[in-house]
């Protein structure tokens, strides 16, 4: 649990009802007063400073965007553009187009979070119980390659493998002759989604074992040994000490994960998708990308607002929802 | 302790499927960026034929030749490598401080976790931020680009977290023998977790060293560019076919695919360069008999 | 600990750079002393490089009668500072002509580096921010100006007023359409779009053009005096050219047709001639508007695009590329034509670099291509585009001294002074004059007889607002006009060369529902590469988009009708 908190739960009952609270109150301030001033002071204030004073812009949703010359404010733009109310959550709602990327969006977080998710902790389990230390070493180091390349670059690539002059194609022609023509594996719609979440997969496992390895590196190794005296096999001592020793974390990134749905990689797509997969593959941060930069259409700051105030409230429902969820199972959650 | 020692280190078959299998995936990755390498070295007729090759027939340094007539390439990467090293220093110090901070016992603790969770989802969007820098007067300045980076709120969460799993003894008996917060922290809680601290030292590391975002919106002069955006640039470059040529300007033989796998390597090279240096500080734990009693 | 990890990441980081010192090419002596190269090439002195305006020019021909020939005239006593955004900032303004330049004006740039790729980002948020430099130069195009006029409305830009005491600039006002169509708002002019003083024959039409590689095609005996085809034998070229590989990259490894990202599709479907217009919005029947992709002429063009690409004539992978690798793979001799923006400049400029690098013997390989309408086999069709390039805006904050300042420089750069300049450099020490147009540039020739210029890969944007630079000119390499000449003689003589003009009322048409939803072009293109990836049958998928499309186009269309006449 974040440190006991029974001393406080009176105080969150009864904030500012009774002398008696206030004086304890004002006793455990005192009494903290360091960790007030040179821990919590530095980052709260320029969190505040950098994240909560532009938050008001978020009013951007129900205006349509008109910039002020001049003399202005911080806050002058929200009174210089035109107040539309709901509208732009109305032509959302309308749109076709808006319900099949909120719809690509969902289901392929969720197929990253099924399928991705569990690759970097069965990756690192693995290479924990690697042997040969040098060669573990290696191995930790070069699988996180691929997290310094660029999608840009990894598009590249794919297109390399996978496209109508690649490798791929080349050898599947040797065993299916009539690929020769139909070769269609960059923009075919049906394996779409799969291809997002290979690569994601590749680029990202390794990169992901960094922290899990490191987790596994603070347990103690007298529960090993414990543990062998006490005739446990391999896979036992990887399922009773290593698995939950990292039990904290992985709770902990999946809630923020589930926090993160509406959120699918806008780098990745981007670099990936064409206009044949847009049905599956187009999803609402490349939506508002197309609208925004390609059609002629006028930019609306407030249109762009909106559909991310929408993304925004969604992650948060969700990620509440799976805080909870956690808590009920006793697992600490993060709020 | 022999005994034992053969007991953990004997080795089953398991192990080498184990080898077997963690070596595909080696290659499966290894490949690719061994193929970037290649191809930024080799002649584009001879890319274009055989873009997957093993080895190459031919190796010139055209491409980096080119990256590095940049003007502004060594420029960039000196000032990406203060970025990220003042702005590792800066993000971690901060997600040190509040994390442990988190784990005490203050009033109103939770509510300032919740302040800081709700940044996660909630922001003001493009232009309040961009009025907002204007304000401080940070337009085309440096700290514009480390600044407002403050903490990332996932990491403080899980070194919050993992600052919990320490035994309470250790820190209580700091406590009793009269250690203030600061000396708990630094001389107690930060050894233990050295693992967890380096890792997010290097997640910052990166992030501040792949910076390019911030510098678009603000930084207007050229000798402030951070290493990633000055990239940008030279790829944009050399995929520009230029529709007004200027008399007597002319843009130098280049190809697309072999300047941007260039630039990689000359991003990446300097943390790979690095990297291992790191990375017993990742390896290091608990050794038995630290927390006995 | 912590005191070694720093200093391992100091050493790691000092000899990375120690490195790159190394690798770099110290290319930069050039550049940063023309003066100097300049006189190496030429007896006649450089101290007129000194000279304040109005001053002594050293022409060693003194042929020309006015010997204080290229200096601008006027009174620019006070310095200035102007800020403005421009293209490749680190390789502008540090040259030796540059510097003339801002001795003469008495000028002091603050240039605010932008890229091709942000420059539209870039713009909008220091419109938003209310951030705008002196000068904001940026790449406005048409579909833009529904949202530059909103700006101009706001305030955000100052008037360009009367410029009657510029002559240069009235004459360029007058006869630059977009500055009247586009940029006016309310009667007022907010910008300044930069004419591109294309010849008057050319219409104003760009170069839809393919490059293709005629030594190829002379190996399959299929050349054709002129590169002018049908559609017919450039078919049977490419089918030729799959089957034979004159270029020897083995069987499957030559491409047809590849393109430039965004020329795919719409530019192969703009040289076809089913239409005489294909404006986004045209006239139906009975006058009423209605997208253009609802008519016939559009479904035959998606049927014969269809055709071409099921057909494997065009590369695959065009629809899942984002980059060059069209024009990486022409390079590298895998395909036989290429489409984007093929100027004689361009062609120029490819030329050195192929033979370069041995992958063309001789610049008469690769050659501009004109393919006739399928429909007519004999008629060329080409699309009027825009007459200027770039466009500029002064922010509300420029002050009367800045205006008039920035006004004098523009018009000198329109003059023919301004254009010498810019041609080459400056007076007497770069060029000489010998006539009232025309000038001798005072650099060494190369062995290829090209121009060895000093200020050879910096910059010279800043001087492009006004207008741009004729071509061809006194420095113009003249190898890829060379190229062109059959072809250009076709464009002014024929009866067969058609183009289409640019519809500017539909174009800056000021609806609000044509300002939100546009002419759906983006969903078109989105449905013409569904399209051409699926094997469906072509009309019904055109039928049931068309089905999906009606109810989005349709408010759009009765706003025409009522306000555009």
């Amino acid at each position: 649990m974040f440190g006991d908190s029974r001393v406080l739960s009176p105080l969150k009952m009864y904030p500012f009802l009774s002398a008696e609270w206030r004086k304890l109150f004002i006793k455990l301030v005192w009494q903290y007063k360091w960790i007030y001033l040179f821990m919590v002071a530095p980052a709260l204030s320029l969190v505040i400073l950098f994240r909560y004073l532009p938050m008001p812009g978020i009013m951007l949703s129900f205006e349509t965007f008109k910039p002020s010359f001049g003399k202005s404010g911080l806050y002058s733009f929200l009174f210089s553009s035109d107040w539309v109310g709901l509208k732009h959550f109305q032509r959302m709602f309308v749109e076709p187009d808006f319900w099949r990327a909120f719809g690509n969006t969902i289901i392929i977080s969720i197929m990253k979070l099924a399928i991705g998710f569990p690759f970097p902790i069965v990756l690192s389990l693995m290479i924990n119980e690697v042997r040969v230390k040098g060669y573990k070493r290696v191995m930790q180091t070069v699988y996180t390659f691929p997290h310094f390349l660029s999608w840009v670059v990894v598009a590249g690539i794919a297109l390399n493998f996978f496209g109508d002059s690649g490798v791929v194609k080349k050898v599947s022609v040797l065993f299916r002759p009539e690929l020769a023509n139909s070769w269609n594996f960059l923009y075919n719609a049906h394996i779409f989604r799969g291809f997002l979440v290979a690569l994601d997969i590749w680029k990202e496992a390794g990169w992901g074992t960094i922290l899990y390895l490191a987790a596994i590196a603070g347990v103690d190794q007298s529960l090993y040994e414990a543990a062998i005296m006490d005739g446990c096999g391999r896979l036992k001592r990887v399922w009773y000490i290593t698995l939950p020793s990292i039990a904290g974390m992985i709770i902990i990134l999946f809630i923020l994960n589930i926090g993160g749905i509406m959120n699918a990689n806008f780098d990745q797509v981007f670099n990936l998708y064409n206009a044949p997969v847009f049905s599956v593959g187009d999803v609402i941060d490349t939506y508002i990308y197309r609208l925004s930069f390609q059609s002629t259409t006028v930019m609306d700051f407030g249109f762009s607002t909106a559909v991310g105030s929408l993304k925004t409230i969604i992650n948060f429902a969700l990620l509440i929802f799976a805080n909870a969820a956690a808590r009920k199972m006793g697992y600490d959650g993060i709020m | 302790m022999t005994a034992t020692k053969k007991g953990l280190y004997r080795k089953e078959p398991l192990d080498y499927i184990l080898l077997v299998l963690l070596s595909l995936i080696l290659i499966l990755i290894l490949y690719p960026f061994y193929n970037a390498v290649l191809i930024s070295i080799v002649p584009q007729n001879d890319y274009v034929r055989a873009p997957l090759m093993l080895w190459p027939s031919r190796v010139e340094s055209t491409n980096y030749k080119f990256v590095f007539d940049s003007p502004v390439l060594l420029r960039s990467m000196a000032t990406s490598a203060v970025m990220m090293v003042v702005g590792a220093i800066y993000n971690m110090l901060l997600t040190v401080l509040f994390a442990y901070a988190m784990t005490r016992p203050i009033p109103g603790r939770n509510f300032f976790r919740f302040i800081m969770v709700f940044t996660m989802y909630f922001g003001g969007g493009l232009i309040p931020y961009y009025l907002l820098i204007k304000a401080l007067g940070l337009l085309d300045n440096f700290w514009s680009m480390v600044l407002p980076t403050v903490i990332s709120v996932t990491y403080m969460l899980i070194i919050s977290n993992s600052m919990n799993s320490v035994p309470s003894e250790l820190t209580e008996s700091a406590a009793m023998d009269g250690a203030g917060e600061i000396r708990i922290l630094f001389q107690i809680m930060l050894p233990l977790l050295l693992p967890i601290l380096a890792t997010f030292t290097l997640y910052y590391a990166v992030e501040r060293w792949n910076e390019w975002y911030s510098a678009m919106l603000f930084i207007k002069s050229v000798d402030k560019w951070p290493l990633q955006y000055a990239l940008r640039k030279i790829i944009s470059d050399a995929n520009f076919i230029s529709t007004q040529a200027v008399t007597g300007e002319y843009r130098p033989p280049t190809y697309g695919e072999g300047i941007k796998m260039a630039c990689i390597v000359v991003t990446v090279f300097p943390l790979m360069a690095v990297y291992p240096f790191l990375q017993r500080y990742f390896l290091t734990g608990l050794t038995a008999g630290a927390v006995k009693g | 600990m912590k005191k070694r990890l720093l200093i391992i990441v100091s050493l790691a980081v000092a000899s990375v750079m120690l490195f790159s010192a190394c690798g770099a090419n110290n290319s930069g002596a050039a550049p940063s002393d023309p003066v100097v190269a300049a006189s190496d090439g030429n007896a006649a002195a450089s101290e007129s490089a000194a000279a304040d305006s109005g001053g002594e020019a050293a022409a060693s021909d003194g042929q020309y009668e006015n010997p204080g020939y290229g200096y601008p005239v006027g009174d620019f006593s006070e310095p200035v500072t102007i800020s403005m955004t421009v293209l490749d900032a680190e390789k502008t303004g540090n040259t030796a002509r540059d510097k003339w330049l801002f001795d003469q004006f008495n000028i002091k740039f603050e240039l605010i580096p932008v890229t091709w790729g942000d420059w539209l980002e870039k713009v909008r948020v220091m419109v938003a921010g209310d951030d705008i430099p002196d000068i904001l130069w940026w790449d406005m195009k048409i579909n833009h100006t529904a949202e530059f006029r909103s700006w101009a409305q706001a305030g955000a830009f100052r008037e360009i007023g009367d410029t009657a005491a510029y002559p240069n600039l009235q004459a360029l006002r007058e006869k630059t359409v977009s500055m009247e169509k586009m940029l006016t708002v309310d009667g007022k002019l907010y910008g300044w779009s930069a004419n591109r003083n294309n010849p008057d024959w050319l219409d104003n039409a760009y170069y839809p053009m393919f490059a293709y590689r005629r030594d190829w095609a002379q190996a399959l005996n299929m050349y054709k005096e002129g590169d002018q085809y049908t559609w017919a034998e450039v078919l049977a070229m490419i089918d030729a050219v799959k089957q034979q590989d004159p270029n020897g990259n083995g069987a499957g490894n030559t491409f047809g047709m590849v393109s430039e990202t965004w020329a795919f599709p719409g530019v192969y479907m703009s040289i076809l001639d089913y239409s005489e217009t294909q404006d986004s919005y045209v006239k139906d029947a009975s006058g009423k508007y209605t997208p253009y992709f609802t008519t016939d002429a559009f479904r035959q063009e998606l049927k014969f695009l269809a055709d071409l690409y099921r057909g494997g004539y065009i590369w695959k992978d065009q629809i899942a590329i984002s980059g060059s690798e069209g024009l990486d793979n022409f390079k590298a001799g895998r395909a036989f034509m290429y489409l984007g923006n093929n100027s004689p400049d361009w062609f120029s400029g490819q030329y050195a670099s192929w033979v370069e690098t041995g992958s063309i013997d001789s610049p008469d390989a690769l050659a501009p291509m004109i393919i006739f309408g399928p429909v007519t086999n004999t008629r060329f069709t080409l699309v009027q585009t825009e007459d200027y390039w770039t466009v500029a805006n002064f922010s509300h904050n420029v002050d009367d001294k800045k205006y008039e300042r920035i006004l004098q420089l523009w018009d000198w750069y329109a003059s023919e002074d301004g254009r010498a300049y810019r041609v080459s450099g400056i007076p007497g020490v770069d060029y000489e004059r010998v006539s009232d147009t025309d000038i001798n540039i005072l650099w060494t020739k190369t062995a290829d007889g090209l121009y060895d210029s000093p200020y050879r890969d910096t910059a010279n944007n800043f001087a492009t607002p006004p207008c741009l630079v004729p071509s061809p000119n006194e420095g113009t390499n003249m190898t890829g006009y060379n190229a062109f000449e059959k072809i250009f003689e076709f464009i002014q003589t024929s009866p067969d060369y058609f183009v289409r003009p640019l519809n500017w009322d539909l174009n800056t048409f000021n609806g609000e529902q044509f300002s939100q939803y546009g002419s759906f072009s983006s969903e078109r293109d989105e449905f013409i590469k569904t399209v051409l990836a699926s094997s469906d049958d072509v009309d019904s998928m055109l039928d049931q988009w068309l089905g999906e499309m009606a109810p989005k186009w349709g408010p759009v269309a009765a706003e025409l009708d009522e306000q555009l006449k």
